[in-house]
């Protein structure tokens, strides 16, 4: 029998990572759900409790909710926006059959090497008063002024900037899968352009986009620098206000019952999603 | 500097991680005789350079006191503070924090009570400024900073931030909005704590377009493009933006200006107490405060600290002399939460 040691393989080979998983991951969550049923004092710092006051708190407030829609339609905004302007780069870098292909593959990396702190300074370099595009339109009509620093405009920009990468990349790759002939064969057969994208091209790479659009969609609903820097004082997302809490109010129980909100917000929606495509996947 | 908002640079983190490592192989040696190591929880950048070179080496190194900074934001070293508040002895002898927050420690019961003839220069602090649980090492007063290239007939009182000459030219600093509260109440009640008297008016101030910043170097470059004109900010910002070249000067309100507090306090666990009141001691001499003065634009909190020459020119105060007001900590601590909230939620329009 076979069997019992190859299971046993298989057990010894998986024990450690889950064990790795258990200690780095499972255990500091459980740890944060303790916190976050704990009771906030400004002088006692945190006092041992069970109460749900923390997760009603942000439930039943309007503005804390508010703050949460906010968070989402930026989120799903840039998600789209990642999809429509990096499936066509995904698609020419894919299909590419020139030596320059590679300089372009970097051209995309390239941004990934500066930290999005850096790279929200310099947008504010750009969009600020007295910035880039305010000088341009000063100097072409004199007397006005663009101020698009601190908008939602100027963080969804931000986000879009930071997230397009991680898109083209896991679209470029999935678009190489899918072999060119089948494109040929649509042609051959009379489909045109739009045809052949919407019918061949687009069930294909249904896996890639949803890969690409869970990875960028996580990343925009966690976005700290970039909404705290380009979106200022009066535009709220979850993960400055977070952080405010825990690390400025120094009220760790209502910090982790938001960090609770966020994750399983955007964990239900990314399963959501992806059980959405698999069908969709399988009837395709 | 010591308005910075509270991120915690990878720096600051890996100076605290390094810190905490150190602390157990530490001597914990605490003798009558001051001596030994000191921990001194502190910020980082300009302020604990400055406390190394006006305190540490020159006034601690010869009475064999050795310093070590555990440097961070205030909210996590006050964070830290309370989580070890249970243990006898625990690792920190001198904490620097703001005077409010000095408050609330000792109000938690965490701070050594101090006296004369533990420190005995503590007789030389300002009267406004003094109290038995927190030395004030430094304090700046609020003014009105203003762009004097635009600026033509600068601010005297709060009031005139709410004229319409300065609509939507008006910058508040998010990270100290609570003594923007208070100076507004200064001068509608005579009364600074007199918080929520003036709620209407600051709804209004934020609701006209004024704009809000969240980090204190963002207010230099909007004066200097005319995003804003003027602004309430410590004068110590005033003095080092003007050394750095920015085209602004600054005005005091007439009714008075309310004072940001820099102090340090002992916790009543510290492990080497004498060590501390000697750092504290230290802190209030002469030449230390005028370090600071220098550079960093703060005013000195003992009387004895007399400054001369450029330094006492860039920071003198206007005759007739202002009202200094500092706050009433314990009304604050009783408001702060709820005006928090309120703040938060007017600055979100929601």
């Amino acid at each position: 029998m076979s069997g019992r040691p190859k299971g046993l393989t298989a057990g010894l080979l998986v024990g450690p990572a889950t064990l790795l998983v258990l200690g780095a991951l499972v255990a500091p969550l459980l740890l944060l759900a303790r916190t976050s049923l704990n009771r906030y004092d400004r002088t006692q710092f945190m006092v041992e409790a069970l109460t749900p006051e923390n997760y009603l708190r942000f439930l039943v407030d309007p503005f804390y909710t508010g703050v949460l829609w906010t968070t989402l339609w930026i989120a799903l905004l840039t998600t789209a926006l990642c999809l429509l302007f990096g499936f066509p780069i995904a698609y020419r870098l894919a299909r590419s059959q020139s030596r320059w292909k590679s300089v372009g593959v970097l051209l995309v990396i390239l941004p990934l090497f500066i930290g999005s702190t850096v790279r929200a300074l310099g947008w504010m370099g750009v969009l600020g008063r007295g910035g880039l595009l305010d000088s341009a339109s000063a100097a072409m009509s004199p007397g006005s002024s663009v101020a698009l620093l601190y908008t939602p405009f100027a963080v969804v920009l931000g986000i879009l900037s930071i997230n397009l990468p991680y898109m083209v990349l896991t679209l470029q790759s999935v678009i190489e899968g899918i072999d060119a002939r089948i494109e040929e064969a649509a042609d051959s057969l009379g489909a045109d352009g739009p045809r052949r994208f919407l019918h061949v091209v687009l069930p294909l790479a249904l896996p890639g986009i949803a890969t690409g659009a869970v990875l960028v969609f996580i990343l925009a609903m966690n976005a700290y620098a970039t909404p705290l820097l380009l979106g200022g004082a009066r535009f709220q997302m979850m993960a400055p206000m977070l952080f405010r809490e825990y690390a400025v109010n120094n009220n760790w129980p209502f910090a982790a019952a938001i960090a609770f909100i966020l994750m399983v917000t955007t964990l239900t929606l990314t399963a959501v999603s992806s059980a959405f495509v698999q069908r969709r996947y399988k009837a395709a | 500097m010591i308005e910075r908002p509270s991120g915690a640079s990878r720096r600051q983190l890996l100076g605290l991680g390094a810190g905490a490592a150190a602390l157990p192989f530490m001597p914990h040696v605490a003798r009558a005789q001051a001596g030994g190591r000191v921990v001194v929880s502190t910020w980082g950048g300009d302020y604990a350079g400055l406390l190394d070179s006006n305190i540490d080496k020159p006034l601690l190194g010869p009475k064999n006191i050795e310093v070590t900074q555990d440097v961070g934001t205030e909210p996590a070293r006050i964070a830290k503070l309370i989580a070890q508040r249970r243990l006898p002895r625990g690792n920190v002898d001198i904490i620097c924090a703001q005077g409010p927050s000095c408050f609330d420690l000792n109000e938690a019961g965490l701070l050594e009570p101090l006296d004369e003839t533990k420190v005995p220069n503590m007789r030389h602090v300002i009267p406004e400024l003094r109290n038995n649980y927190a030395l004030p090492h430094i304090f700046s007063p609020q003014v009105f900073i203003y762009n004097h290239e635009r600026v033509s007939a600068p601010p005297t009182t709060f009031a005139d931030l709410m004229a319409d000459r300065f609509k939507g030219k008006v910058g508040l600093l998010d990270n100290s909005f609570i003594y923007i509260v208070m100076a507004a109440a200064l001068q509608k009640t005579g009364d600074a704590m007199n918080v929520q008297a003036v709620k209407p008016e600051l709804e209004k101030l934020v609701r006209d377009g004024n704009k809000t910043y969240t980090v204190t170097d963002a207010f230099a470059p909007a004066l200097r493009s005319g995003e804003i004109d003027v602004g309430p900010v410590w004068q110590a910002r005033v003095i080092f933006w003007q050394k750095a070249g920015v085209a602004v000067r600054s005005s005091f309100p007439k009714e008075g200006s309310v004072v940001y507090v820099s102090s340090m306090g002992v916790p009543k666990n510290a492990p080497n107490k004498a060590a501390a009141f000697a750092y504290l001691n230290a802190m209030l001499e002469p030449a230390a405060q005028r370090g600071f003065a220098d550079s960093m634009g703060y005013l000195p909190t003992s009387t004895q600290a007399t400054l001369e020459g450029e330094v006492a020119q860039r920071l003198a105060l206007p005759e007739p002399r202002p009202r200094l007001i500092a706050p009433d900590y314990a009304k604050l601590a009783a408001v702060r939460d709820e005006m928090n909230d309120w703040w938060r939620r007017l600055l979100d329009g929601r």
